[in-house]
């Protein structure tokens, strides 16, 4: 592949799906480049799970296209899969399997598995080669479902929830992960999350998705730039906060406020000063304060941006 | 809903809620059969020709079927329970009520006595007697109760190794449903079985709280001296298996553990029991006693042309073939095996549906399988042959059978060899002539062909059986088969090309694949030509009836579809 299908390692455009009469995604474009890091976050039920399997083509895109590597994952799901290391939510591996027929499975369908770093993995994760699935415990069924997932060092990982319900050593195991293999040259991780410290901490780039659409989808240091806290102070007091231009969310009372918003630190400025207030306070945001004025106050008809 | 009783019932019954709806419909209309039958109409002297036996044997069919939905509906073992597994059948979800246990054992316990007890009141009282059939009311009613609460305090039971509940469960059912039978028939009076059948209803309920009980504080014991006991008799020295050849070889062995066994278990576990009945001659005895009779001239026919020991080996393949037909309902599956149906779907795995491999690829892996499985399976056949009619000397006897007398020894091992080789294929299509349905994925659709398969075989009973005293019908039907045959032989060809086409246009399959699959049907259908017309009496169906036949009995489009179903499945 080359040019600019080899930049783009995941293409969406204008996707739908519809469940019955709910909208599962609504009109969702999206690139991921390769060699990022790309942190999918979003409430329960807003469609990242959904948005995922696409990608993997577990479900045929309704209304527009999914390209994987250039291909559509649905019509060639084998040259898609054999370059994509996967571990979901659930991570249902076959109970009956001991680790070591697992791993004796797996390899089969990798050209590129690497029995070395399949077995440095194992160690790692202080897996008993002969332990059935079904007798893991549930953070080591979730190691050896990244063993699998990562030794063939795949060009795309992606994780669907991955620490969902884990203990911090699992989870820290899984954040290795991402980063090993985003060491590796041209290495590309998809990964959807709750955990917003996590996805703060490896991704380089995320979007958010709320009932079905992209709310945002940015560079994270973008992100950070372009939401502030902003206390404004008014000459008299207020019965409701102002009509600001970007202000996601509001808290306070009388002559003092706090607003969550979207934009450039000089408009922002300009806009308080056009309500009438006077910013006394400015502060970056944690992405999930933005998450949460995002999730929480945005009427979703917002566009991305 | 105010009381936890009545809360408890509704969920219980509740996911049945359509199925009893049908139910309801199908025992209105069994009332209303027999409301409206002759009485003495179901006596053995019902004249010969009417639709009377068959009616009553689809009537008994569709009141059975109804019933066993109704036992489920209200007896808390769910239809899809696994009675394998160790663990407890009981809705573990329900143990976190504010209930004690001794109600939540009751209330379905009670629930599905009362459902099986009253069934067979209304079956017997509305149907059975209004028909001239003097029926028990009683000691039936309270058996059936017996036979659901045992078996669901088995079912609740934890047991402490798999499997060891199939071993329980069977003869204990089949003990309770045997013994008034013999007490009857040592002279018990009615109303000392009706008590004694009673009286296992209390200790039902105990066996039951007990289980339920230990189930729900977590004591259920484990057994782990046989996982020791096999390993050890298994041990062998920790060399590392080689890796799979190819993604295909690695996948056929993991459908051949998932799935493959399934035929060569069910077969070998039939194989025991006809084995004792062959070595202990009760089967030739019951065939002999049967021929005797008058009755049943096809017996008699059978056993002069083929001896007794030739009529039972016969039945056993034929019971053989019908087991291939049985599991393979089940060899299309993408589920694994220890994975619950959610939300009404039987889907795709995604550890499945995540493997690399190409929808024909994953087909091709189940296919290999099933000629493992078949190879098993027939292997275990032919070896409790061999232990039947070998040690025995009953061979001399099949040897001696009238049939085999109007051929050379040469003809004999042909015929022989090609009737195996016949069965084997056969065995190898009806294990795999149904992926398609298993491939869908949809339990509705599955459900669907079901009932379909039920309501045609139904109507081919009552067919038949019209049609015995009509030889004028059948001569015309016979008559008009072979334009029929024709007509169906171009729409099935016709289907055959619209299914190729949206093959090839969705990509699942290429030219030469495609190519390659229909000059293998061909080369079947004349391979089957050739060895009906070698095994065919003098006189008998001409070649192209024989072309025919072949191209309509050999599956073509359920193959096509298989594909079509799995992509179905897989992107849904």
């Amino acid at each position: 592949m080359n040019g600019d299908a080899a930049e783009k390692i995941i293409e969406i455009v204008g996707l739908t799906r519809r469940f019955g009469a709910k909208r599962a995604l609504r009109d969702v474009s999206l690139t991921v480049p390769r060699g990022s890091v790309f942190g999918l976050v979003g409430p329960n039920g807003s469609g990242k799970t959904t948005l995922i399997k696409h990608v993997l083509g577990l479900l045929r895109a309704q209304t527009g296209s999914v390209r994987v590597f250039g291909r559509d994952p649905v019509r060639d799901p084998a040259g898609v899969l054999v370059r994509v290391g996967c571990l979901t939510e659930e991570n249902d591996l076959p109970g009956w399997m001991r680790v070591d027929e697992l791993i004796r499975y797996m390899r089969a369908f990798y050209p590129a598995w690497s029995d070395a770093y399949a077995e440095e993995l194992r160690q790692a994760f202080a897996l008993d080669p002969a332990a059935k699935v079904r007798t893991l415990s549930k953070g080591q069924r979730a190691r050896a479902g990244l063993l699998v997932a990562l030794a063939y060092r795949p060009d795309l990982l992606v994780l669907d929830e991955p620490s969902s319900g884990l203990d911090p050593l699992v989870r820290r195991d899984i954040l290795a992960a991402i980063i090993r293999t985003i060491t590796e040259d041209g290495r590309t991780v998809l990964f959807s999350s709750h955990l917003l410290e996590e996805v703060e901490r490896v991704a380089d780039h995320v979007a958010m998705i709320h009932q079905g659409r992209i709310v945002f989808d940015a560079p994270l240091d973008e992100i950070r730039a372009t939401h502030r806290r902003l206390t404004l102070q008014f000459a008299e007091a207020r019965p409701r906060p102002p009509e600001l231009a970007g202000a996601l969310a509001w808290e306070g009372a009388g002559r003092e406020w706090t607003a969550v918003c979207a934009g450039q630190s000089g408009g922002l400025r300009a806009a308080a000063e056009a309500v009438g207030g006077r910013i006394v306070e400015e502060q970056d945001l944690r992405l999930d304060e933005i998450f949460l004025a995002r999730a929480g106050a945005v009427p979703v008809a917002s566009t991305k941006e | 809903m105010r009381s936890p009783v009545l809360a408890l019932a509704w969920q219980v019954w509740r996911p049945y809620r359509r199925g009893l709806a049908v139910c309801a419909a199908v025992w209105l209309v069994l009332a209303a059969l027999g409301l409206f039958m002759p009485r003495g109409a179901w006596a053995p002297a019902a004249p010969e020709g009417n639709l009377i036996i068959p009616a009553a044997i689809v009537v008994s069919a569709l009141f059975a079927a109804a019933f066993i939905l109704m036992l489920f509906a209200f007896s808390a073992v769910p239809i899809d329970a696994q009675l394998d597994a160790g663990d407890t059948g009981f809705p573990t979800r329900m143990f976190t009520l504010p209930v004690s246990t001794a109600v939540l054992t009751a209330v379905p316990m009670v629930q599905g006595a009362a459902v099986a007890a009253l069934g067979w009141v209304a079956w017997a009282g509305a149907v059975l007697r209004p028909v001239g059939m003097d029926v028990d009311l009683m000691w039936p009613a309270v058996l059936t109760a017996a036979l659901v609460a045992w078996l669901q305090a088995l079912v609740w039971w934890p047991f402490p190794l798999r499997f060891l509940r199939v071993i329980v469960v069977a003869p204990v059912l089949a003990v309770i449903a045997m013994a008034p039978a013999f007490a009857l028939a040592l002279g018990a009076p009615s109303v000392a079985v009706t008590a004694g059948l009673a009286a296992l209803l209390p200790a039902a309920y105990g066996v039951a709280l007990v289980g339920v009980a230990r189930a729900r504080r977590g004591d259920a014991p484990t057994w782990t001296w046989p996982s020791w006991l096999a390993s050890a008799l298994a041990w062998r020295p920790s060399t590392r298996r080689a890796p799979f050849a190819s993604p295909l070889q690695a996948q056929t062995w993991f459908e051949w553990r998932m799935r493959g066994l399934s035929f060569p278990v069910t077969v070998g576990l039939v194989a025991v029991v006809w084995l004792l009945i062959a070595l202990t001659g009760v089967g030739e005895q019951v065939i002999g006693i049967v021929a005797a009779g008058g009755d049943a001239a096809g017996v008699s026919a059978a056993v002069a042309a083929m001896t007794a020991p030739g009529v039972l080996l016969v039945q056993f393949l034929g019971i053989v073939l019908f087991l291939a037909g049985v599991v393979g309902a089940d060899l299309g599956g993408v589920r694994l095996v220890d994975q619950k149906p959610s939300g009404g779907t039987f889907g795709c795995h995604p550890f499945l549906a995540l493997r690399p491999l190409t929808d024909g690829e994953l087909i091709l892996a189940k296919l290999r399988m099933a000629v493992r499985s078949t190879l098993t399976g027939w292997s275990i056949v032919l070896i409790v042959v061999f232990l039947a009619l070998g040690p025995t000397g009953k061979w001399r006897e099949l040897a001696g059978m009238p049939l085999l007398q109007t051929h050379s020894a040469l003809e004999v091992c042909a015929g022989l060899s090609a009737g195996l080789a016949g069965l084997v294929f056969l065995t190898w299509l009806l294990l795999v002539g149904n992926l398609w349905l298993g491939m869908t994925g949809r339990r509705w659709l599955v459900r669907a062909f079901g009932a379909f398969a039920f309501g045609v075989c139904m109507a081919l009973v009552l067919l038949a059986h019209w049609l015995s005293p009509h030889p004028e019908t059948v001569a015309a039907l016979m008559a008009a088969l072979p334009y029929v045959a024709v007509v169906a032989v171009l729409l099935k060809l016709l289907l055959a090309a619209w299914l190729a086409r949206i093959l090839l246009r969705r990509g699942l399959i290429g030219p030469r694949a495609l190519g390659i699959s229909a000059a293998a049907w061909g080369v079947v259908v004349a391979g089957v030509v050739a060895l009906g017309g070698q095994l065919a009496p003098v006189g008998g169906p001409s070649l192209w009836r024989l072309v025919l036949g072949a191209a309509l009995v050999l599956p073509l489009n359920r193959f096509a579809a298989a594909p079509l179903a799995l992509e179905w499945n897989r992107h849904r």
